[in-house]
């Protein structure tokens, strides 16, 4: 063999190697790009529930609205149950929702922090599967509980349920966190509306801060 | 077969050229993926550290905003920070929290220099409410009257955002940077949004300061009738 073959053999070598780095690097990059995507929509709800603190008069409908119309709910989400215990009750609870603030508050003994709950449909009572069994779901269900705390008192909960195929599990609990206590803000200031008129919240907040 | 194999050379050097470039450009990618990766992630525990104070009853406005300014910089960025609080009879704006900038910056803009409401950078901001960016402070015309104080400090760019509440606009929020062009869309969307937050912080602990004083006013004038 000669120079020459055996350089042409390092090179189709090289050739097969670098392809398969590049198509490994490619996929990488791919992730990267989807993660970015997820984050973008992540800070994009936040900004839509900044932008709720400033708009005046809002009710529990309209953050409930807000949220689902964000891009960040649409990819991973299939329904939201905004539950308050403080303002009188906008919805009714469907039993899966009551069912999981229940085995919510069961599992956290004290303060909480947001959890998956992984809902064993074969579980639930009677009434509850009837309702249940309507929509037609698979055996289990998994739903996001956050709670909402304000000044370490619970206004209400927050209740995200996937699809039957999403992963929930891997859900930033900063974000989390912080998508709770910005709901907690909101409906802290739907609840001063209902407590001092718009006469005595100019009064409070012109004085120096 | 195996006396055409070394003429396949030919076609390889380049095909590994190219391919060594691609390399190389998915390399830059993903080194800028990650620092996005990195800064978005950071942005969120900054918008969580805010949230999850923003109830604290027992942190003042002084000390919570120090604080706020101070984290900006550790947590997501930028060099200095700066809060100016407008205040409504003069219609001018006092400096009233700083984050890394020198002693005399807020002795000068809280007791000396203030700044009109509508005016300079900070000034517009609060006036229309919508963000200021300076890319380079030594060309804009808008920042001709406080070049000095830019050359003191060294800083070379500078975003402004307003401090807006649900009832009125409370200030302006300064972000200062030491590089030229350094605030891209998405940063000014970012100080925005915390802009947005602060003044919902600042509205949330006057409310509550105020529902705390009428109820203890209640409280005595109820013990005093009985």
């Amino acid at each position: 063999m000669t120079t020459i073959t055996y350089l042409s053999t390092f090179s189709l070598i090289s050739v097969i190697v670098l392809e398969l780095i590049i198509y490994t690097w490619g996929k990488n990059l791919r992730k990267c790009v989807t993660y970015i995507e997820q984050l973008d929509s992540k800070l994009n709800l936040l900004n839509v529930l900044s932008s709720l603190l400033l708009s005046k008069s809002i009710s529990l409908q309209d953050i409930v609205s807000k949220i689902v119309s964000s891009k960040y709910f649409q990819m991973r989400y299939s329904a939201l149950t905004l539950v308050s215990l403080k303002i009188p009750q906008a919805y009714a609870l469907t039993p899966l929702d009551s069912y999981a603030v229940r085995k919510y508050i069961e599992k956290q003994k004290k303060f909480a922090t947001p959890q998956l709950l992984k809902i064993d449909l074969s579980k639930l009572s009677a009434e509850e599967k009837i309702v249940l069994s309507q929509n037609n779901i698979g055996k289990f269900i998994e739903v996001l509980v956050i709670p909402i705390f304000y000044q370490l008192t619970v206004m209400g909960y927050l209740i995200l349920k996937g699809g039957n195929y999403r992963d929930l599990s891997s859900e930033d609990p900063n974000f989390l966190n912080a998508v709770g206590e910005s709901v907690a803000l909101i409906m802290k200031s739907v609840e001063v509306d209902g407590i001092l008129d718009a006469k005595e919240q100019f009064r409070a907040i012109n004085v120096k801060w | 077969m195996v006396e055409y194999f070394p003429y396949l050379l030919f076609l390889f050097i380049p095909i590994v050229i190219f391919q060594v470039r691609r390399l190389r450009s998915l390399l830059l990618k993903k080194r800028k993926a990650c620092i996005v990766i990195n800064k978005r992630l950071s942005e969120i525990k900054y918008l969580d550290l805010l949230t999850s104070d923003a109830a604290n009853k027992k942190r003042l406005a002084q000390d919570s905003f120090n604080l706020y300014l101070d984290r900006l910089k550790e947590i997501v960025g930028w060099d200095y920070h700066s809060m100016f609080m407008l205040d409504e009879s003069t219609q001018t704006l006092k400096a009233r929290f700083t984050g890394y900038l020198p002693d005399w910056y807020i002795e000068q803009f809280s007791k000396k220099v203030f700044v009109k409401n509508g005016d300079a950078s900070v000034g517009r901001a609060t006036a229309t409410k919508q963000p200021v960016i300076i890319n380079t402070v030594a060309n804009d015309p808008r920042f001709k009257s406080v070049s000095a104080v830019s050359k003191q400090i060294s800083y070379k760019s500078l975003t402004c955002s307003p401090v807006t509440g649900r009832l009125k606009t409370y200030g302006g929020f300064v972000t200062y940077s030491n590089f030229e062009n350094i605030f891209k869309v998405h940063d000014v969307q970012f100080l925005l949004m915390c802009g947005q937050f602060f003044g919902a912080i600042i509205e949330n602990k006057l409310i509550s300061l105020y529902l705390e004083q009428k109820q203890t006013v209640d409280t005595s004038q109820k013990t005093n009738y009985l």
